[in-house]
């Protein structure tokens, strides 16, 4: 019962706190919008407009209208929708409504509802790819710790670091897909309509993205276990001559686990709507893509719409991040 | 101190990265000295070297490698490549090794405190972090773009960028850090004992933190280096025609079938950069840890005499 | 050919190269008349692929700012006019399309009068009429579909003061197009406008019925008059599919050959892969074009050294021209000498470079295009050699009163175009330093840069520009430019010299008057030459499209207006 108790207070405490954040993240975003260079009504309207022109989107997208007026329109069309027009007739945007776009007048939750399975896909699959590359490479290490064969895995996993993933990106398609023509140009294929034909899509993004991030894990994931190594319960299990592949099997791999959840949450997090650079280049229509180009045409609802998701997404990560936190570590507890 | 400096030097790897790192804060100093020496400078423009009619490549077998050139000119341009890796050097490490200060500062702070403090003080400082995280680098550049003069000098503002853009990963792995040292026992204890959080903070934990953030900021580096790159497309990153590693590898990828050795200069030199100082941040913690020396041989087989 | 050696050499290895790609062409496809008529080795069926860098987002014809009508919008949208779609300077020619000819101007080109064909249908089989016409220019007012060409609302009377059909509640519309019967449609315009048959071909002059108009959502499904018709428009315009328009008839279309059954448009992808997806040319990419990608100078020298590959690409001239822009009203660029001596300074070799190599950018001594139809008159008043002539900026200088060099900003975007962005402003940077003049880059976001160049108030000093065709004619190329009545204080102004000079603005009326097209060309050069002498400009280059195309893909047509192949012309089986 009192785990169960503890467990609800978490969650409610979290649910507020993701709240807040949220909160926080839209107002940041108002505030920067209107200080930021670039004409909405202008951009809007196309670069040839007259000022009259200018003049009569800017009073059709309310953009007259103080900031904190605008806020407040916002924060409405969250909990109770607003209709909107498109000229010939009146839409109504359903709440939660994150509002409708300056640029494309779609609705910023269907477009966002049309882009997340893209970046979604994106980021779990490198993710998965990353843990297998990076926590394999990091308990190998950890084996074979003071070896050639570790010093060449490090170098290996850090030469991805080093590169940026355009260029790793690039490389790899032009070789991977161009030459040898072992997997196709990355593009978008729907998990409902055909899972094997979307995983193979995306194959070598998820490679790509996992090279970049790999060492990051090994690295973690090798000083993490030769901590454990060194604790004292480990060096009895040793003295009474427990095997080395159990010890790092079972023991050290133990105390890696807490460290990476914390890195893989914030970084599964974050590739949600930062995966800007590889959604480009590799061509997915995805979240961070969207990002950009809204934030280049200053499309502030579409902004705010992605970064609010976006950092749902943070949020969300993060208390699984505890949850699984507490499992692995029955040290902690839940606060 | 002195066991710290003894204990590094025992390390034949450590020493060789400490001696690389040394020689690439040496080249980025020294950057006008070799130029003078080369006798190029890294923004006059060599038309006559480069094929216009083919794009642009370097005229000449290896990117137009010379006794005058050393390492060939860039494409397009016909700058020379060698000044421009030189002092790209300068730019690039003094940014990415500024804004990793800022990151290690600010992400410790915040998760010795986050983890350490009470409830009121965890969850304001997790949803801070959680603000910073969710913030896209573009959102926080443009903010920090219109608020900040024109005359404030570039190189500072892209470190304090990056720097504040991304501590909220450090900031995690030291609260989740904290969080276990903080019921491992000599740290119970030195709280029964009614130590003060500083003091607790600077005795008993930051020691033990020592190892995963020196591993953490060593990776942070690179990243950094790539993230000044991605500023200067959104305006924010060094001006040009000051080079940069990351301005060079941004500009260069598409030129790898035409121009390799445009792509693989910055790309081996950031490379060098990070595998010395992984290996040096390796040394480091073994050094400050005095139980990590033993660690690194417990269970390989090995008998390595130590030799100090 | 009197041109300096340099440009004439250019010149004539740019001709080469065409030669060796219509040639290379003639294998992959013959485009000549043979081919056209059915023959040959063109034939209908199979699916092309468009990959693109950037979505359809708005697929409206009120929406859209072309020149000439577009690529793929002109597949689903007909106009009044078209563009001709042929090879080179032919290609830059006006032609009917939906009415009968050019259009009957009267009253000193001020009323333009055009007959629709005979059985025109839309995509549903309805017939279509002047009615629709005239709505489909109206509804380009409506400031929820705004982002079309000014020129409407500049010519027609009462253009200025119409905010389109859906806050106009009277229902009659816009008084100055007159619909006297089904076919026939009358322009009442505020001034003579000769070139009102390029104007014509914008799609703005497409039709849409009252009847089937949803606003902006219309966008997701416009009713088709083209060949082809839209069966799926998926987020926003990133994925198109077009398949035939079963009530398009070839017989009232003498200029879309429609071969391919459908055409994919994929969009969203990054540059260099286009590229590499092109060269690679595997499955269904081996059937594909891209109608907003260019070869970048990187690829081009790949593809320079392979001969199969680089049969594989269409070259072609757009009316465009990049230059660096004065604003006379900051110090010094006050005084003439100042802005001369900057013209002599200029070394357009190394500004060639920065924007791709001589394969990919013609240098510029001319405000206008190098070409037939825009008037091209060969001036070069600062000669500045292909290095620049830093002794005579010198002299200027001195006598300007500037003994010890001068200090100026030039203000550049930070896009990565090739056109205003930091790799061209560091080459200016580079060549005025050897004349003594010491530049400070100040690059802007792009936002900040269009809001400040275009901004009579704010407007930077020095700064680099270009300026792109409306149509392939001197008027949409020197008007917004340089007539002073065109100066916008509170708005987006593109007069960036603040040009009022009553001889030009004169000259400027005069030649909209003409109604031979051949005639005002010839006009427009002398115009382009005399504003020449002012200074106000330093023209730097004019780009040249390359553009890859798969292995599969026949008929490739290259026009003078667009610079790139036309879809509307392309085979793939």
């Amino acid at each position: 019962m009192t785990g169960l108790t503890r467990l609800s207070a978490f969650l409610l405490r979290r649910f507020l706190g993701a709240l807040s954040t949220l909160l926080a993240l839209s107002v940041i975003i108002y505030v920067v919008f209107y200080v930021a260079p670039g004409d909405v009504a202008q951009i809007t309207c196309g670069p040839r407009c007259s000022p009259a022109q200018v003049q009569q989107v800017a009073e059709q997208l309310r953009l007259d209208d103080p900031l904190y007026v605008r806020y407040w329109d916002f924060l409405q069309g969250v909990f109770a929708g607003h209709d909107y027009s498109t000229g010939t007739g009146v839409e109504h945007c359903e709440a939660p409504c994150l509002g409708v776009s300056y640029q494309s007048d779609q609705q910023v939750t269907a477009l966002i509802v049309a882009k997340l399975p893209i970046t979604a896909s994106l980021a779990l699959g490198a993710m998965a790819m990353w843990l297998i590359l990076g926590v394999g490479t990091g308990v190998l290490s950890a084996w074979r710790r003071g070896r050639i064969s570790e010093r060449v895995l490090t170098a290996v996993t850090l030469a991805g670091t080093a590169t940026p993933v355009f260029v790793i990106g690039l490389l790899l398609m032009i070789v991977v897909c161009g030459q040898l023509q072992w997997l196709p140009f990355p593009q978008y294929t729907d998990f409902g309509d055909d899972p094997a034909q979307w995983a193979w899509n995306l194959l070598l993004p998820w490679l790509s993205l996992a090279l970049i991030e790999a060492a990051k894990y090994a690295r973690l994931t090798r000083s993490s276990m030769l901590e454990t190594l060194a604790d004292d319960h480990v060096r009895t299990f040793r003295a009474y001559g427990v095997g080395e592949r159990s010890i790092i099997g079972k023991h050290a791999l133990r105390g890696a686990v807490a460290p990476v959840i914390a890195l893989t949450a914030n970084d599964v997090g974050s590739m949600f709507g930062g995966a800007v650079l590889s959604e480009t280049l590799f061509g997915l229509p995805g979240l961070g893509r969207e990002l950009v180009h809204a934030v280049k045409v200053v499309d502030l609802p579409v902004v705010v719409g992605l970064v609010m998701v976006t950092g749902f997404f943070v949020v969300l990560a993060n208390a699984v991040a505890d949850v699984l936190y507490a499992v692995a570590d029955r040290r902690v507890v839940l606060s | 101190m002195t066991i710290f400096w003894r204990r590094l030097r025992e390390q034949r790897a450590a020493l060789v990265a400490a001696a690389v790192v040394a020689l690439l804060a040496l080249v980025a100093l020294a950057a006008p000295l070799l130029t003078v020496l080369e006798g190029q400078d890294p923004t006059t423009y060599h038309p006559d070297l480069i094929d216009s009619a083919r794009g642009g490549v370097p005229v000449g077998p290896f990117g137009g490698i010379s006794g005058e050139h050393w390492l060939g000119v860039e494409p397009q341009t016909g700058r020379d490549l060698f000044a421009r890796l030189v002092y790209g050097a300068r730019v690039s490490l003094g940014v990415a090794l500024a804004a990793t200060v800022v990151q290690v500062a600010v992400g410790v702070a915040v998760g010795i405190a986050a983890g350490f403090g009470n409830r009121w003080v965890d969850q304001v400082l997790s949803r801070a972090t959680d603000v910073i995280v969710a913030l896209p680098l573009m959102v926080l550049a443009l903010a920090l773009m219109a608020v900040v003069p024109d005359g404030f000098p570039r190189p500072v503002l892209v470190a304090l960028v990056i720097g504040l853009v991304a501590w909220g990963n450090m900031a995690k792995i030291v609260r989740a850090r904290t969080v276990t040292l903080k019921e491992l026992d000599h740290v119970a204890a030195a709280r029964l004992s009614g130590w003060g959080p500083v003091h607790i903070a600077r005795r008993e934990l930051l020691p033990a933190l020592a190892a995963p953030v020196i591993t953490y900021a060593a990776l942070l580096v690179p990243t950094n280096i790539t993230v000044e790159a991605a500023l200067s497309f959104l305006g924010v990153g060094v001006k040009p025609p000051t080079p940069s590693w990351g301005q060079m590898l941004t500009a260069a990828d598409v030129w790898y079938q035409a121009a390799p050795q445009y792509l693989l200069l910055p790309a081996g030199a950031l490379f060098v950069t990070v595998l010395a100082l992984t290996v040096l941040g390796d040394g480091v913690r073994t050094a400050l840890d005095p139980r990590a020396a033993s660690r690194l041989r417990v269970g390989t087989g090995r008998k390595r005499e130590a030799r100090a | 050919m009197s041109r300096s050696s340099v440009i004439a050499r250019r010149v004539a290895a740019t001709s080469v190269s065409l030669v060796l790609v219509s040639g290379a062409a003639a294998c992959a496809g013959p485009k000549d008349n043979d081919a056209r008529s059915g023959g040959g080795k063109s034939a209908k069926g199979g699916t092309l692929t468009v990959l693109n860098r950037d979505p359809h987002t708005d697929f409206d014809p009120a929406r859209l700012y072309t020149s000439g009508g577009g690529n793929v919008p002109s597949l689903v949208f007909r106009t009044l006019t078209t563009r001709n779609r042929e090879d080179g300077a032919k290609g830059a020619e006006v032609v009917p399309d939906l009415a009968t000819d050019l259009g009957k101007p009267s009253k000193n080109a001020t009323v333009w009068t055009y007959t629709l064909k005979k059985g025109l249908k839309y995509e549903d089989g309805t017939p279509i009429t002047s009615a629709d016409v005239k709505y489909g220019i109206e509804r380009s007012f409506a400031a929820e579909l705004s982002g079309g060409a000014p020129y409407l609302r500049d010519w027609l009377i009462g253009g200025d003061k119409y905010q389109g059909p859906y806050k106009d509640k009277s229902g009659k519309g816009l008084a100055s197009i007159e619909t006297p019967d089904e076919r026939t449609i009358v322009f009442h315009l505020n001034k003579p406008e000769g070139e009102f048959p390029y104007l014509a071909t914008q799609t703005q002059f497409t039709p849409v019925p009252k009847s089937k108009d949803k606003g902006t959502k219309y966008e997701e499904h416009p009713l088709s008059s083209g060949p082809y018709k839209v069966v799926k428009n998926e987020n926003d315009g990133e994925r198109l599919r077009l398949e035939r328009n079963p009530h398009w008839s070839a017989e009232t279309d003498e200029e879309r050959k429609a071969y391919p059954d459908v055409i994919d448009v994929r969009s969203g992808l990054d540059s260099s892969v286009i590229n590499q997806r092109l060269s690679a040319s595997q499955g269904a990419d081996a059937a594909a074009v891209t109608t907003d990608t260019n070869l970048g100078p990187a690829e081009l020298a790949k593809v320079a050294g392979d001969k199969e590959l680089a049969s594989h690409v269409g070259t072609g001239h757009f009316g465009y021209t990049n230059y660096l822009a004065f604003n006379p009203k900051v110090k010094p660029f006050d005084d003439p000498k100042v802005r001369q001596a900057i013209s002599y300074a200029v070394d357009r070799s190394s500004v060639v470079n920065a924007a791709g190599g001589s394969s990919l950018a013609e240098p510029a001594t001319t405000y206008l295009p190098n070409q037939k139809s825009f008037g091209y008159t060969k001036y070069d008043h600062f000669p500045a050699g292909p290095n620049g002539n830093p002794k005579k900026a010198r002299e200027l200088l001195k006598k300007a009163g500037h003994k010890n060099g001068l200090t100026i900003t030039l203000t550049h975007s930070n896009a990565k175009d090739f056109e205003t962005s930091p790799e061209i402003a560091t080459a200016i940077q580079d060549a005025l330093k050897k004349a003594g003049i010491t530049v400070k880059l100040q690059g802007l976001e792009e936002n900040d840069y269009n809001d400040k160049t275009h901004s009579a108030k704010d407007e930077p000093g020095l700064f680099l520009a270009h300026w792109g065709a409306d149509w392939p004619s001197g008027g949409p190329f020197l008007a917004p430019i340089f007539d002073g009545r065109q100066i916008v204080k509170d708005g987006a102004n593109f007069n960036s010299g603040f040009l009022n000079d009553k001889s030009v603005n004169d000259e400027i009326d005069e030649i909209n008057k003409l109604t031979d097209l051949d005639a005002a060309a010839v006009r427009w050069g002398a115009l382009d030459k005399k504003i020449g002498e002012k200074a106000l400009t330093v023209p730097l280059f004019h780009p040249v499209y390359k553009r890859l195309y798969g292995k599969d893909v026949k008929n490739v047509v290259v026009s003078d207006w667009t610079g790139v192949l036309d879809v509307s012309q392309v085979a793939v089986k």
